[in-house]
């Protein structure tokens, strides 16, 4: 594992006159790798990665960073890597790198590195030229550099691994992946090495000319690098190159400026390597940084390892990786796959919501999917039991009017003698009339009188088929203010016949008030009809002072009692509660169905309804209901 | 014998159908009384017993039952046709049972009632007739010695002359003359006229 031992700028031991001229800083790092067990012991491998920019300065330090695992990986030597850089890359040519040289010179006078690698083209230059009083004969890689660049000396131990930046197919991969582009701002900075390859790009992209127009970074500070960036006319592109140093001659190495970049840009970003790819480039054929960098740990291994001499080793010439892109960066800029080079890769590739959180999604659908179902089937349920409550009231309607057919057919013989009374004496009045109109003179005035008393016997009888029709035709319950007082009245003209054949004296207070309740009329008839009759059974088998009471009193300011009084046998006490209950009767003959029924009723209306015994003998029935508002 | 005028008796707590059956009685050429009540009919029993009575089944107070069931106490010739507001059959057996001569329905049409109204009154005056004849034979009874009907209370039990006179400790004689006479009294020419008599004075059956 590699130790992070130190990083010490070697600075101070540095006359400051020196320091001045040397130009910027440099940075030392020494690492210790402790290899596989078996060469635990053995001298370790020591190596010179010398950089041409510093040590953080992307993509160069993407290079050093894969080289070092690379190395660490294949080799089984211990290695001890020294990093320095020569800064001077970004400054102009006419630096003078002697003391830097001296100062590795010295660095290295007892150990000499037993290799050499540069990365970027200064580097290489810097150790060429230093070549005769620096690391002589001791091999040198260089990598990380365009041929043009670079040139291989002759009689140097010296091999290369260098990489071949094809500008037209960049820039060609940018048109074909945007074909609407018309315009690509090419990000260089202004150091040496800036300003030559924007001399190159526009040599290579000559046969672009008229399809596309270029500009170029080199001249502009940082700030106005980033707000070009974001205000490019559309149809644009950015062409990420290298930037060291911008004009006014700020250095820009750190591995932020790319990210500064990308989110001032208003237009997609290319690049001719892969090192900010998945950071915001949009892709295309680029320099694999891992590719080249395990070639030159390869060709590094050879030459420790093997002990292969450099200069035997031929230059090797890395092109462009197979295209790759980043799915993210076409979506955002909505470049159709069809448009890529056949054989591009596309990575980074979002993972669509189901299959990233498929059991999430099934577990909340299922949720839902289960709660919409448990929705339904209430609703179901309620609208079921909305229709079994309409259902229920109908019947109770139904039984309630079977109620009432039943009681007025049990007091039926009383009524046919109501109405037969008259109707009797009708027919009797008629043949009276008759015969004395036959006579001569006829006797008018009895005729007259007569006449009257038909009359008289024939309202009468309209009137007790008036109160029953009333009772039993009505159909559908019509809650309104009912008068209760007149409710009482009525119910005792149609028991009255059955009281008198029964000889039951029927009493309604004096002072019964004309509460108003609300409710049905005949619903409320009906409950009264029922305890009536109730009653009026109870007294069969008492002998003498048979009543049947009615009595109305105010409760509150909001209820209404009503009382039906006998003299009656009374109920067992362990009968009070249960005869409301349906089928429960304590008559010979009951149905059982007639208190059940008054209570249903009353309980409807929002009331409530009980018995108790009287003190002096008999049984009260009584029942509250809310009083209508409208009562006076 | 002079047959009074027959009297149609209403009793009916309805005051309105009291008056209009009185009315159409009234019409019909026949003499009515009316009562509301089967107490004010019994607090004013006629003396003369010639009619009938129509009296009204459901009544308050003293019903059309017990009214009936009183009367048939005393000596009743009155015949009591029922009237009803509702003709329920077990009402009707049971009036006929405890001798109701009739039983009409409310509505009564004219032509039953007077129909119905005179069977009664034949009804009624061949109970009249028949009490009146008893009630001469009981006199005729009542006119006999206290010798004559002792005998003649032994001869209607088929007692022989001489076993008259051993029970009486008399003659054969005497016994022929108190016979005798006590027949001539009552009317009678045979002993089988006599036994009619004495049996239909219910003189046999202690």
């Amino acid at each position: 594992m590699p130790i992070l031992v130190d990083r010490c700028p070697i600075m101070q031991s540095i006359e400051r006159s020196h320091l001045r001229k040397m130009v910027g800083r440099f940075a030392l790092i020494l690492l210790f790798y402790a290899g596989g067990s078996d060469v635990a012991l053995a001298s370790p491998k020591r190596v010179l990665l010398l950089h041409s920019f510093g040590l953080d300065a992307p993509p160069w330090s993407e290079y050093s960073k894969h080289i070092r695992a690379e190395l660490f990986k294949k080799m089984p030597h211990e290695i001890d890597l020294v990093e320095a850089t020569l800064e001077s890359a970004r400054l102009p040519d006419t630096v003078d790198d002697s003391p830097f040289a001296d100062y590795l010179a010295a660095l290295f006078s007892k150990h000499p590195p037993d290799l050499v690698i540069t990365v970027a083209p200064l580097a290489a230059r810097f150790v060429q030229q230093q070549r005769q009083r620096l690391f002589i004969n001791i091999p040198l890689l260089v990598t990380a550099t365009e041929p043009r660049r670079y040139s291989r000396s002759p009689n140097s131990n010296e091999t290369a691994v260098l990489t071949d930046i094809n500008l037209l197919t960049a820039m060609q991969n940018i048109l074909d992946v945007l074909p609407a582009t018309d315009h690509i701002a090419v990000i260089l900075g202004a150091s040496p090495l800036e300003r030559f390859w924007k001399e190159e790009v526009i040599k290579a992209v000559k046969p672009l000319s008229g399809r596309v127009t270029f500009s170029f970074f080199n001249d502009l500070s940082f700030e106005e690098m980033l707000k070009t960036a974001s205000t490019l006319p559309p149809r644009s592109a950015l062409f990420f190159g290298a930037l060291s140093v911008d004009i006014n001659g700020v250095p820009l190495i750190d591995g932020g400026i790319f990210s500064r970049f990308r989110e001032a840009s208003n237009a997609p970003i290319f690049s001719y390597d892969d090192s900010h790819f998945g950071e915001g480039l949009v892709g295309g054929p680029m320099l694999s940084i891992d590719d080249i960098s395990r070639r030159t740990a390869d060709t590094a291994t050879r030459i420790l390892s093997s002990g292969e001499v450099a200069s035997s080793i031929p230059t090797t010439i890395i092109g462009y990786a197979s295209p790759r892109f980043d799915w993210r960066e076409l979506q955002r800029w909505r470049v159709k796959e069809a448009n890529l080079i056949p054989g591009s890769q596309v990575i980074f590739r979002e993972l669509s919501f189901w299959s990233q959180h498929r059991w999430t999604v099934i577990g909340v659908a299922s949720a839902i999917v289960f709660q919409a179902v448990m929705i339904c089937a209430l609703l179901f349920e309620r609208i079921r039991r909305r229709l079994a409550e309409a259902a229920s009231r109908n019947r109770l309607l139904e039984l309630a009017k079977m109620n009432r057919s039943l009681t007025v057919s049990a007091i039926s013989s009383s009524i046919a003698h109501e109405l037969n009374q008259p109707l009797g004496a009708i027919l009797n009045n008629t043949g009276a009339a008759e015969l004395l109109l036959s006579r001569s003179p006829p006797d008018i005035d009895q005729i007259r009188q007569i006449l009257a008393d038909i009359r008289t016997d024939d309202e009468r009888a309209g009137e007790i088929i008036g109160h029953l029709r009333g009772f039993l035709l009505a159909d559908e319950a019509t809650p309104s203010d009912v008068n209760i007082k007149r409710a009482i009245e009525d119910v005792i003209h149609i028991i009255e016949p059955e009281a008198a054949k029964r000889g039951i004296a029927l009493e309604s207070d004096q002072a019964l008030q004309p509460f108003s309740v609300r409710g049905d009329r005949v619903h409320l008839q009906q409950v009264l009809l029922n305890l009536a009759l109730n009653g009026l059974d109870a007294m069969q088998d008492t002998a003498s002072n048979k009543r049947l009471a009615f009595q109305t009193s105010r409760l509150d300011d909001a209820r209404v009692e009503i009382a039906v009084l006998d003299t009656g046998t009374g109920i067992p006490e362990s009968k009070l509660k249960e005869i409301f209950d349906s089928f429960i009767t304590t008559k010979k003959f009951g149905t059982g169905l007639g208190l059940s029924i008054a209570r249903t009723i009353v309980e409807m209306y929002g009331g409530r309804i009980w018995a108790e015994n009287r003190e002096n003998g008999g049984a009260a029935f009584r029942f509250v209901l809310p009083q209508a508002k409208s009562t006076a | 014998m002079t047959s009074p005028s027959p009297v149609i008796h209403i009793i009916d707590d309805d005051g309105s159908f009291r008056t209009s059956m009185r009315r159409l009685l009234a019409a019909l050429g026949y003499q009515t009384a009316i009562y509301e009540s089967g107490s004010a009919f019994l607090e004013n029993l006629p003396i003369d017993d010639a009619g009938c009575i129509l009296l009204d089944l459901q009544m308050a107070g003293v019903g059309g039952f017990e009214l009936q069931e009183r009367l048939g106490l005393s000596d009743n010739t009155l015949p009591i046709i029922f009237l009803t507001a509702h003709g329920d059959i077990k009402a009707s057996v049971q009036a006929m049972r405890s001798g109701a001569e009739d039983f009409l329905a409310k509505p009564v049409t004219k032509q039953a009632l007077i129909e119905c109204v005179e069977r009664a009154l034949i009804r009624n005056l061949e109970r009249r007739q028949h009490r009146d004849r008893l009630r001469a034979m009981r006199t005729l009874v009542t006119s006999l010695t206290p010798r004559e009907a002792e005998v003649f209370a032994m001869v209607v039990r088929g007692r022989l002359n001489k076993q008259i006179a051993h029970d009486l400790g008399t003659t054969i004689r005497t016994v022929k003359a108190h016979r005798q006479a006590g027949m001539d009294k009552l009317g009678v020419k045979s002993l089988a006229q006599a036994v009619s008599i004495a049996e239909r004075l219910g003189m046999l059956t202690d």
